[in-house]
């Protein structure tokens, strides 16, 4: 299986280096390693995040695309989905199946028919729209839900020091 | 049980692991190899055909034992009778089998209700099962047209491409890949549907034959035969640790049950029987034990001092008639007094079984702390002597075995006895047994029943079946073989059979009229 998922992760950065997709670009950490990738996402448009510059990993296992990959912000981020160390929780980055803890339908959840490039829209739009349901950074959550003018504050910090950080 | 008129036999020696639920579902495509086996049709029909599947239940013998109103089923039972559920419905309802198993499993198993609500309102039962019943099959691509399978990426002719009846195409090896990633997470794998975002439809059982290996099938078909007895009510797994098999239960009777491996449970928790108590009674005092457990290890410890010397003692069988190997001295391990005094000559043999709220009654004044000690005190009486009938139940299981060795032993020293003439030993094994079961919940009941005529009415009746019992215990563990009285064996076995019944039968109808 590892060698299905070395070969369809090889067509999926060749096709996304071919035709770019807006709003993102992605690489290999290793250049001898298609398993970690290196991603940077442009901060949306008329988003709290416009200007910001953020860069990311996507490490896949060898059961891919049958599992999904996991995926880390390098770039310290304020999100009440990602984690403080940068884990991004969405639920299209979960396993397939029913969820432990009751949030999410199967039907949003991993499938094999997703991938790197669904990954990446679906964090760019969640960077707009969080879920606060299932926070994994449960004081932006409360800071989002409670006093959104903090939260655009800071958010705004980040977005400035992610540019700096280029 | 469909078919009521058959009958279900237990073989010993299944477990889940090495049965393999091979069906048939008359699918022209037996392999599961690699892409590459398809016909030229455009659709692969999985017709399935009555006759086709009939076949498959003549040769199983499945049996139901007469006497009793529940069946002990191993695990290739269950797979049977799973399957022969499947059938019938398929048969009832004409819904293709994968069909018919996915809508018995919407519906717990629970097939009349099935039944009823199909005939009534077909298309929500097949809605509320996410199964198209107008389109069972799975298709193929078309063959003169190149198609890319969504998931590698690869380009396929269009012959080699899968999809349920969506036709969301994925090439063989994909959908392969898919449903065994599925199957190895586990039992949820019975609920995948097709791989496509908000794509509804149900995973058809055929499909997943078709296409996986053998050992991915083989765990599927597991899955089904967990979800036919965890989802229905009246089916229930057998507690005992690597029995592996169920008991089949009509509706109607939620008492003990006993699997076929001896194990006795009840119906309704699913824990060890523990009769004369309730389910509810139970939990309670499993609740209670687990909260006083701290107050209570020191009481439950395995050793006491013997009263005269003071060296400890390890109580190493189940017989409560202890006897000091340093001083000889001879006493009872429940009270620690002198076993003289449980001779049946001072009219209480086993005195120790009741407990005394007078000696504490008499205070005028209670305080707060005095109440909780005097129902800790109370506790304690009946948890010690829970604990130890418990404890002497564990050791006589182990008898169970030696019990096999005696009876051999004495068919070679006296070669005229036969088989049948030392089965009592087996006999008067398993009577230990089942009243040292019921002794030990005897004491959760006693502990729950307010005081009164009925409760020593119970203290009575309790105290004769431990005396019986007492002494059926004795003999068989510290009687040298070669020394059995057969004849007071099996009067002793009978009369503690007949104190248990009677217990059983005072707790359970007559005896009590009204419990809290």
């Amino acid at each position: 299986m590892s060698n299905h998922a070395a070969l369809r992760l090889g067509k999926e950065l060749s096709e996304l280096q071919k035709n770019p997709v807006e709003g993102f670009s992605a690489g290999l950490v290793d250049d001898s390693n298609l398993f970690e990738w290196e991603v940077f996402i442009v901060g949306p448009p008329d988003t709290l995040y416009e200007g910001g510059f953020f860069r990311a990993t996507l490490k896949f296992t060898d059961e891919y695309p049958n599992k999904p990959p996991v995926m880390h912000f390098l770039t310290p981020m304020w999100h009440p989905n990602i984690y403080k160390d940068g884990k991004v929780c969405i639920s299209i980055l979960h396993p397939p199946g029913d969820d432990e803890y009751g949030y999410e339908k199967s039907s949003e959840r991993w499938l094999p028919i997703h991938s790197a490039e669904s990954v990446l829209i679906s964090v760019i739009s969640m960077l707009s729209a969080p879920n606060d349901e299932s926070p994994a950074n449960i004081d932006a959550a409360k800071q989002w839900r409670e006093q959104k003018d903090e939260y655009k504050k800071k958010v705004k910090q980040f977005v400035r020091k992610s540019q700096e950080e280029m | 049980m469909s078919k009521s008129n058959k009958k279900i036999q237990s073989p010993q020696s299944d477990s889940m692991d090495d049965t393999d639920g091979d069906i048939d579902y008359g699918s022209d495509e037996g392999g599961s190899d690699e892409e590459g086996d398809f016909d030229e049709d455009e659709d692969i029909e999985i017709e399935i055909e009555g006759e086709e599947t009939d076949g498959i239940y003549d040769d199983t013998d499945l049996n139901r034992s007469k006497n009793s109103d529940f069946t002990s089923l191993s695990a290739e039972d269950l797979i049977n009778s799973q399957q022969e559920q499947v059938i019938h419905c398929h048969e009832v309802l004409g819904v293709p089998l994968g069909i018919a198993g996915a809508l018995l499993r919407a519906y717990a198993w629970d097939k009349e209700k099935l039944f009823l609500d199909f005939f009534d309102n077909r298309d929500k039962v097949i809605k509320k099962a996410n199964v198209n019943l107008n389109d069972y099959v799975f298709h193929k691509g078309d063959a003169k047209k190149e198609m890319t399978c969504p998931v590698c990426y690869d380009d396929y002719n269009g012959g080699l491409m899968l999809s349920l009846s969506c036709k969301h195409f994925l090439c063989r090896r994909c959908m392969k890949d898919y449903l065994e990633v599925e199957i190895k997470d586990g039992p949820a794998c019975l609920h995948a549907k097709c791989p496509y975002p908000k794509c509804n439809v149900l995973v058809d059982e055929t499909l997943v034959k078709d296409i996986v290996d053998k050992k991915h099938y083989s765990t599927y078909s597991k899955f089904i035969a967990r979800s036919f007895v965890d989802d229905n009510p009246r089916i229930k797994w057998c507690p005992a640790p690597d029995c592996g098999r169920a008991v089949y239960c009509p509706e109607g009777i939620t008492d003990t049950v006993t699997c076929t491996c001896s194990c006795k449970f009840c119906f309704q928790c699913g824990k060890e029987s523990h009769v004369p108590c309730s389910c509810s009674e139970l939990v309670k005092w499993l609740k209670k034990e687990k909260d006083e457990s701290e107050t209570a290890t020191w009481l439950t410890a395995n050793t006491k001092d013997c009263p005269k010397c003071n060296r400890s003692i390890e109580k190493n069988g189940g017989c409560n008639h202890m006897t000091c190997s340093l001083c000889k001295y001879e006493f009872c391990w429940v009270c620690m007094e002198d076993w003289k005094d449980h001779s049946s000559g001072t009219g209480g043999y086993y005195k120790c079984n009741r407990y005394k709220p007078e000696e504490l009654a008499g205070r005028t004044k209670e305080t707060d702390r005095e109440t909780a000690r005097r129902e800790l005190q109370k506790y304690m009486h009946y948890f010690k002597r829970y604990a130890n009938h418990d404890k002497s139940q564990k050791l006589e299981k182990q008898l169970r075995e030696k019990a096999q060795d005696k009876m051999k032993e004495l068919t070679q020293i006296n070669k005229y006895s036969s088989w049948v003439d030392v089965e009592y030993i087996q006999k008067a094994v398993q009577t230990l047994i089942d009243c040292r079961g019921s002794l030990k919940y005897t004491y959760v009941y006693g502990y729950y029943l307010d005081e009164g005529q009925e409760k020593n009415l119970f203290e009575y009746l309790q105290e004769d079946l431990e005396r019986v019992t007492e002494r059926l215990s004795e003999i068989l563990e510290s009687t040298p073989v070669e020394q059995f009285d057969r004849d007071e064996i099996i009067a002793t076995t009978r009369s503690a059979a007949t104190r248990l019944q009677h217990l059983l039968e005072g707790s359970s109808n007559g005896l009590v009229v009204e419990r809290k």
